[in-house]
């Protein structure tokens, strides 16, 4: 193994601050939530209809798509498109809460016999629960195990390699049995032959935590892995890079809290339809991880914390590394979502971009080995196919180059345009379209 | 409703800059002026000043003139006329010094497209310029870092040296080049003043390989270029070159930098999944 798989930059990791509130509470039910169906899922239900928590609202289109669940008791108040958090638009259910806020619904009905469910059976309750990976790419989960006949080896990541982000660590340290028996239930659908629990080196705590569960319930079939704590390692790109280079269906990827949902939905029969996320931020009166109902606007979110002590100068969906800075704060909380993040100017830093100076800083921090430096040169002269000749198609966006770029080039902003560009070029002519978003 | 700012990803930056880098290099040659002063060559100081205020007029009027945004806070005006006033002989009369200014600042820089965008180190070329146009003066008088002084130069290197050495980005290069070229030394040394060697080659390793723009971008680029100078600066100095071997071979790798780039791209990574970090 080569040093080169280790490349990454340690980051301020500034997550005390949402550790100091380490409970995980679950707050009263918000006014309204927004909840946004993929592309692939139509609505099934109507403007006025009362729905339960966790009541089916939108059925899957194809076999590749789950369903989605309401995520609060109360009436849907409108079926529309919204802007949401990732800067697109989507079909949107606004359900409403009728009459002062509630305790939020517990699922404690031990589903029978969950133990000796079959594959199908279990990714049925995949599907039918709305499961869908709880990282930024939010595959609905039984879609994700059915690409592959077979995947030997299951990776339940717990790393969060970007600053602030405490949902994983916070999650894994409440529920370890909970998640374990969540893992052992996707193994059974991934048929794999092992589980691979990995950690930062630094969350010592979680890894003897997982590491004695495991001693004492005797699988031998589990192992506990720990990564370097330096951004981007721990990114599901960089762990099938790390131990599966080359061979890269041979191993899945879940976020510890995806196994979590998946262990609720098998065992409790519940529905996904909240998740714990982060909020936090110097702005943040109270940063912490909590338990918050998919749908919840941002606003809301940070209300629940207290609010921010003062304004913030972006807002960001995910960590600040490659999460999505947000203008306004009516857009909801997804699948996705791991941190709400306010951040102040000192932490911004925004800056005049200047020349670049050659140094090589961009190149010795890429994780997957490209130039972004000629990348970018290129893409600014226009030069696409050039910058495809020097691989931009194998970016993975984790931002590394502009981080340590001394000049404060936007060098991810060049990339994602070269790649829109060479998406556009490979489409026969007449789907061409030059407006692309920078 | 309130706006907050919308932009992409990443939302923090590094506290790195190209200023600090520059500025970081001016101030580490301040142990070499220093022992220039110790060393009995106070003159150089008024030489510096002339190119310091000869180097930051250039700069301004050129980036001027040619319609760009002026950078002269980045310090980069400083450095060269800082690194060309230690190139110069002894007792050099300050307009060679502006010469050598406006040849390095103006013509090999702002005329390449300024910071960022020359193809020959702009000090060097300045100063092998200067040398083949006054080549009387340059061959009958001794440089500042030569001869009388040149064990006090030696100190003021080696702090400089120090303070270059303890940043973690340019260690890698200077290191690697000390290396190389003491073993050159060793191995075929030809009757050279030893402490001048070791002077040219330590402020060659600290300040003028401190340049990263006319260099490869990548760690293998890097080391084949610097491996290329210290042998190319070796063998000129074997057949009688003056101290301007450092210079030519420097120029000469130069030269090679868009060739060894293209050569030595790095391998990417492409996995048979591939996964953005970024929300879709």
């Amino acid at each position: 193994m080569s040093t080169r798989n280790f490349v990454g930059i340690r980051l301020e990791r500034k997550k005390e601050a949402s550790l100091l509130n380490w409970n995980l509470k679950r707050p009263y039910t918000p006014e309204r939530v927004r909840i946004s169906l993929p592309a692939t899922a139509y609505p099934c239900v109507h403007v006025g209809n009362n729905v339960q928590t966790g009541q089916k609202i939108a059925d899957p289109v194809g076999p590749g798509c789950a369903t989605v669940h309401s995520s609060m008791e109360g009436v849907i108040e409108k079926i529309a498109i919204f802007p949401d958090a990732t800067g697109g638009e989507s079909m949107t259910v606004e359900v409403r809460r009728q009459g002062d806020p509630k305790a939020p619904a517990t699922f404690e009905n031990v589903r029978k016999n969950w133990e000796i469910l079959k594959e199908e059976e279990l990714l049925d309750i995949f599907q039918n629960s709305g499961i869908v990976t709880t990282d930024a790419l939010m595959q609905p989960v039984h879609a994700k195990i059915k690409k592959n006949e077979q995947h030997p080896t299951l990776i339940i990541n717990g790393c969060e390699p970007e600053p602030y982000v405490t949902c994983e660590q916070v999650l894994a340290m409440a529920h370890p049995l909970e998640i374990l028996k969540g893992a052992e239930i996707l193994k059974k659908t991934t048929r794999a032959n092992q589980i691979l629990f990995v950690f930062e080196d630094c969350n010592l705590e979680l890894v003897e935590l997982f590491k004695s569960k495991i001693y004492f319930l005797k699988w031998e079939h589990v192992k506990v892995r720990t990564v370097p704590a330096v951004y981007p390692q721990g990114h599901e790109t960089t762990l099938l890079q790390r131990w599966f280079s080359g061979k890269e269906d041979q191993a899945i990827v879940f976020p510890a809290s995806t196994a979590f949902a998946v262990y609720e939905a098998v065992v409790h029969q519940k529905p996904f339809y909240e998740r714990v996320l982060t909020v936090g931020g110097e702005c943040v009166i109270e940063p912490r991880s909590l338990w918050l109902p998919l749908g919840i606007s941002f606003r809301d979110a940070i209300h629940t914390c207290k609010g921010v002590m003062r304004e913030p100068q972006k807002v960001i969906m995910g960590g600040p590394m490659a999460g999505t800075a947000q203008e306004n704060l009516e857009v909801s909380v997804m699948a996705g979502t791991n941190a709400i993040l306010a951040l102040p100017k000192e932490v911004i830093r925004d800056k005049a971009e200047e020349p670049c100076i050659r140094c090589g800083a961009c190149v010795d921090m890429c994780p997957v080995s490209l130039s972004p430096a000629m990348i970018t040169l290129a893409a600014e002269h226009g030069e696409f196919e050039l910058a495809e000749k020097w691989d931009v198609s194998a970016c993975i966006e984790c931002g590394n180059c502009s981080y340590v770029c001394p000049s404060k080039r936007p060098m991810l902003k060049w990339i994602r345009k070269a790649q829109a560009e060479m998406a556009q070029t490979a489409l026969p002519k007449s789907q061409k379209n030059h407006e692309y978003a920078s | 409703m309130n706006t907050h700012l919308k932009t992409l990803s990443p939302h923090i930056r590094s506290r790195d800059s190209v200023a600090k880098r520059y500025w970081g290099l001016t101030l580490a040659s301040v142990p070499v002026f220093v022992a220039v002063i110790l060393g009995g060559q106070a003159g150089a100081l008024r030489v510096l000043l002339f190119s310091i205020i000869s180097a930051v007029a250039f700069d301004f009027l050129g980036a001027k003139i040619l319609f760009k945004k002026e950078r002269v806070n980045n310090g980069e005006a400083v450095l060269s006329a800082t690194l060309l006033t230690l190139l110069l002989p002894r007792n050099c009369p300050f307009e060679i010094a502006v010469f050598g200014i406006f040849l390095a600042v103006f013509v090999v820089k702002e005329l390449f497209g300024g910071t960022g965008s020359y193809l020959f180190h702009p000090v060097l070329a300045a100063r092998i310029f200067l040398q083949m146009s006054f080549p009387g003066f340059f061959e009958n008088s001794g440089m500042i870092l030569e001869e009388k002084s040149a064990l006090w130069i030696l100190g003021g290197l080696l702090v400089s040296g120090v303070a270059v050495i303890s940043q973690k980005n340019n260690r890698e290069i200077p290191l690697f080049y000390i290396m190389i070229s003491l073993l050159c030394v060793l191995l075929f040394h030809s009757g050279m003043e030893s402490l001048t060697v070791l002077n040219w080659i330590f402020f060659t390793a600290f300040f003028l390989l401190g340049d990263s723009v006319a260099m490869p971008l990548t760690r293998k680029g890097t080391r084949i270029f610097v491996l290329g100078a210290a042998l190319l600066n070796f063998f000129f100095e074997a057949k009688g070159f003056s101290m301007a071997a450092a210079g030519y071979a420097i120029l000469l790798m130069n030269a090679l930098t868009p060739w060894l780039d293209v050569m030595m791209k790095p391998a990417a990574y492409r996995a048979k999944i591939h996964l953005k970090a970024t929300y879709p």
